[in-house]
């Protein structure tokens, strides 16, 4: 009998053993692999936040916001260009263009010649320069300060 | 005989031609001289009437194509002598500009600045076509 509660004893204690090898063994391996799952570098992420002192935006704050953005804006479609001295090309021949205009405005005629210098000068103006230039030599015409001496189109 | 023939036949061409003058005019016409509003910043006129009534009566459309941009004028210039000048680089204008035909009456508007802002182009048989 005394034999008997000795076996049982000992059978006890093993499979105690048995449990407790197995469970820790089994977090060893588990801690291995997450660790080796973990990536080796963490890329920092910088986020740029604008600490405000007021909730509400007044409308000065909401232009400047806009103008900056715009400035912005802008700076990328030049580079966006590529050269830079094809941005600098382009503002000289819009800073030409305005000459000639400014030239014809104080002569009050707009002469083949002019015509054919402003023509040359916007060729590589874009869009909006060109608009820019024109809007000040057509009220001119329109209003008789300045007059073709040829006829047909100003441009 | 003969003679009673060479009439009969004449008389037949005769006919002929008057009738096919007829063909040849009939038909509704309308004339539109130039005419510039630089106050309301607006002209309009016929090509065909502008070429063809023998007085300083223009009209000029030109369309350009730049290397990023086009742009299209329209002049007009009225018997008086008054001009009328806009411009634009908005390409739905652009088109509409280079759609004026000879036989076409053409009507613009502008802003302040001389942008066009309207350009109504019209083709008629209405019109006189544009004479050489």
């Amino acid at each position: 009998m005394a034999r008997a509660a000795v076996l049982l004893g000992s059978a006890a204690a093993l499979a105690a053993a048995f449990a407790l090898g197995t469970r820790f063994g089994g977090n060893a391996e588990r801690v291995v692999i997450e660790r080796d799952a973990r990536p080796a570098m963490v890329t920092p992420v910088t986020m740029a936040v604008r600490p405000s002192t007021n909730a509400t935006v007044t409308a000065d704050q909401v232009r400047a916001i806009v103008r900056e953005e715009l400035a912005t804006e802008r700076e990328d479609g030049d580079t966006a260009t590529g050269d830079p001295q094809v941005v600098a090309a382009r503002e000289e021949s819009a800073i030409r263009a305005r000459q000639v205009v400014a030239r014809a405005i104080e002569q009050r005629t707009w002469s083949e010649r002019d015509r054919d210098e402003l023509l040359a000068a916007m060729r590589n103006l874009d869009s909006s320069q060109a608009n820019a230039i024109l809007g000040e030599l057509f009220p001119a015409l329109n209003d008789g300060r300045v007059t073709l001496t040829y006829a047909g189109a100003p441009l | 005989m003969h003679t009673s023939m060479r009439m009969a036949t004449g008389a037949l061409v005769l006919g002929a031609m008057l009738v096919s003058t007829g063909v040849a005019t009939a038909g509704r016409k309308e004339y539109r001289d130039v005419t510039v509003n630089v106050t309301e910043r607006k002209a309009s006129g016929s090509l065909g009437d502008a070429r063809r009534n023998g007085t300083i009566q223009s009209i000029t459309i030109s369309i350009r194509g730049m290397a990023n941009y086009m742009s299209g004028t329209a002049a007009f210039t009225d018997e008086d002598g008054h001009r009328g000048h806009c411009f634009t680089t908005d390409p739905k204008m652009v088109e509409a500009l280079a759609s004026v035909r000879s036989d076409g009456l053409v009507s613009v508007e502008w802003t302040s600045n001389g942008e066009c802002i309207v350009v109504d182009a019209y083709t008629s048989s209405r019109w006189s076509t544009k004479e050489q």
